[in-house]
């Protein structure tokens, strides 16, 4: 049985009498510490099924089993406790809090979690030793961005989540904040999912689910993953 | 709360402190607005409470077309539940101020619903009067002045028409709020435009028919222990209500009784009083008409009289005729006579006529004499008196 499966997952939005379907029998299976890429056209349902497996979302039907727990029939408590222990998210838009700094931000996190990582720490690792007593309004989008990737690795998650990490960075600091996830992964055997609307990222990543149309289209296994810095889109 | 969170949170107001510190006052305003308005209900009720109380307000009244009386008060205040009874005195007067015609309700000062006096003092007696303190400011009165009251006659249980008050001129000395009027609202009243302006507060003293209660006013047990308005206030009242209206039949009957007997009475004493009074009147006239008879007959007697006297008198007449022409012959006879007589005087007059004149002569004689007499007095008169003060002269000289 595999670390996270996603089985026949269905999501439905109602508007009003119109129903749009997000989901259409969703299914996929990850193992623990593979570097994951989703990739599909907007509207495909990428955004969906991650947040569905962060627990910010539930399904309609279907089943999401992770670390062999059923996340999708967890009730609302136990939603908060598995989002606080075992996933680290991260936006396309970073989403730090503007009136604390950056080693606060990660305290943030970790201040609610059980075995946390040393914030310090952290944002040494992400490079940014630096500018721990910087404000967000004081950094520049990658460092932001590696900021919100440290709030996330800092709670020491099972899955770490990231919606379009680079979507708002250019290519030179995009690629710095993948070297970064790539990097943890296979450090710190995490398990990872990166949302991409760039194909080309494909080469990096142990495992590429294409969505389409609500369903997980097309796995590809990559036996041999690229490092990133090999990559040129 | 988490160090970091609680760190964002200070960060926050500190950061917008001008947004934070408005919605904290609109936070208050909103929390006081609402406590207030929660809080006043409770104290209106408990002020009202105790304003009833306090000046003794009425639970029942009771009024009636023809009056109330003493008897009954006495019935209702045998009534269970009914704590204190008063019965009032409450006309509707007109008061006339610069030609303004000005509807009051004339109300006696009682024990059951007691004013606030707020300026002055209570009336003692018959001719004074307190009034709101609107009638003065409105109508440029000031305590200490007179005003004059009209109440439309009233009449008492004997049918009588009686001024309703015993002294129209009353002087306000001063005003006074009352409980029965809280509102502005006066009431309406069939005088004049048919709306009471004001009300006026007058002695018991002064009303002229004391006998006929306008109202009675009752107040039930315990009423200082139920809330005004309350749902077990309202039963009780109408408990006590309800004991009252089974009286109620029996007391119209008894008063209405009291009236016609005493109206009854009047009639048959009347009648006695005619009767009596017929048969006096029959009996002077039978006498009368006795009298009336006798003084016929007196007139036919005299009438008898009158006709023998004129008989009498009649000859007594011709005998007097007879005994004139007697007397006349007698008188002419005398005349004659006394012509006579009257030459013979005549002729004695001429001769004693005579005889003065001679007199009268010898008197003119006598008369030059004495003065001749009296010229030759005087000369030999002067000449002593000259002789007399050449004496004197010379005993003067002597003396020195």
């Amino acid at each position: 049985m595999s670390y996270i499966e996603f089985k026949n997952v269905c999501k439905e939005y109602k508007m009003g009498e119109v129903k749009i379907k997000a989901l259409n029998n969703a299914n996929f299976q990850i193992e623990k510490g593979e570097l994951v890429v989703i990739v599909g056209p907007s509207g495909a349902g990428k955004t969906t099924a991650l947040n569905i497996l962060g627990g910010m979302d539930t399904a309609t039907s279907g089943k999401v089993i992770v670390d062999n727990k059923e996340i999708t029939g967890l009730k609302n408590k136990e939603l908060i406790q598995y989002r606080r222990n075992a996933i680290g998210f991260v936006f396309q838009f970073y989403n730090l809090v503007q009136n604390l700094t950056a080693k606060e931000n990660v305290e943030l996190a970790t201040q609610i979690c059980h075995d946390s990582l040393e914030p310090e720490k952290v944002l040494e690792k992400v490079g940014l030793k630096e500018r721990i007593d910087n404000f967000p309004s004081q950094l520049s989008g990658g460092e932001q961005q590696r900021v919100a990737i440290a709030r996330a690795i800092a709670k020491n998650p099972k899955l770490l989540l990231c919606d379009e990490p680079t979507g708002a960075l250019d290519y030179k600091t995009g690629k710095q904040i993948l070297k970064l996830l790539q990097d943890t992964a296979r450090k710190e055997n995490m398990t990872v999912l990166i949302i991409t609307h760039n194909g080309a990222l494909a080469p990096m990543a142990d495992k590429v689910i294409h969505f389409k149309n609500g369903t997980a289209e097309k796995i590809e296994i990559n036996e041999n993953p690229v490092p990133i810095e090999q990559i040129e889109w | 709360m988490k160090k970091a969170l609680l760190k964002d949170n200070i960060k926050e107001i500190k950061n917008t402190y001008k947004r934070f510190i408005s919605i904290l006052l609109m936070a208050f305003l909103g929390v006081g607005f609402f406590a207030g308005i929660r809080a006043s209900s409770p104290d209106m009720v408990d002020k009202i409470d105790k304003y009833y109380i306090e000046q003794n307000v009425y639970d029942i009244e009771v009024i009636s077309t023809l009056g109330l009386t003493q008897e009954d008060v006495d019935e209702l205040s045998k009534i269970d539940g009914v704590a204190e009874i008063n019965g009032t005195y409450e006309m509707d007067g007109e008061v006339n101020i610069d030609n303004k015609e000005i509807i009051t309700k004339v109300i006696s000062i009682s024990d059951i619903n007691q004013c606030v006096l707020t300026e002055g003092e209570l009336p003692k007696n018959e001719n004074e009067c307190v009034v709101e303190e609107s009638f003065l400011t409105s109508n440029q009165k000031k305590i200490g002045d007179t005003i004059e009251v009209e109440i439309e006659n009233t009449t008492n249980d004997e049918g009588e028409e009686k001024e309703y008050l015993k002294q129209k001129e009353m002087k306000i000395v001063g005003t006074v709020q009352s409980p029965l009027y809280i509102s502005r609202d006066r009431g309406s009243s069939n005088l004049g435009s048919g709306k009471v302006n004001y009300y006026i507060y007058i002695s018991k003293d002064n009303i002229n028919v004391p006998e006929i209660y306008t109202m009675i006013y009752l107040k039930i047990e315990d009423y200082d222990k139920y809330e005004t308005s309350s749902k077990a206030y309202e039963d009780k009242v109408e408990e006590v209500k309800n004991k009252i209206e089974e009286i109620q039949e029996q007391r119209e009957k008894a008063r209405y009784d009291a009236l016609v007997e005493t109206a009854t009475n009047k009639v048959t004493e009347a009648e006695d009083t005619l009767n009596t009074e017929k048969q006096e009147a029959e009996d002077k006239i039978s006498q009368a008409e006795q009298e009336l008879e006798k003084g016929k007959q007196e007139i036919i007697d005299s009438e008898n009289e009158i006709n023998a006297s004129e008989k009498k008198a009649n000859t007594e007449f011709a005998n007097a005729q007879k005994q004139i022409t007697e007397a006349e012959k007698t008188i002419k006879a005398n005349e004659e006579q006394l012509a006579q007589k009257e030459e013979e005087a005549n002729s004695q007059i001429q001769e004693l006529e005579q005889q003065k004149q001679t007199l009268e002569s010898q008197l003119e004689q006598v008369k030059s004499g004495l003065e001749q007499i009296t010229t030759e007095y005087t000369r030999s008169n002067r000449s002593f008196e000259k002789s007399e003060s050449y004496n004197r002269r010379k005993i003067i000289i002597r003396r020195n």
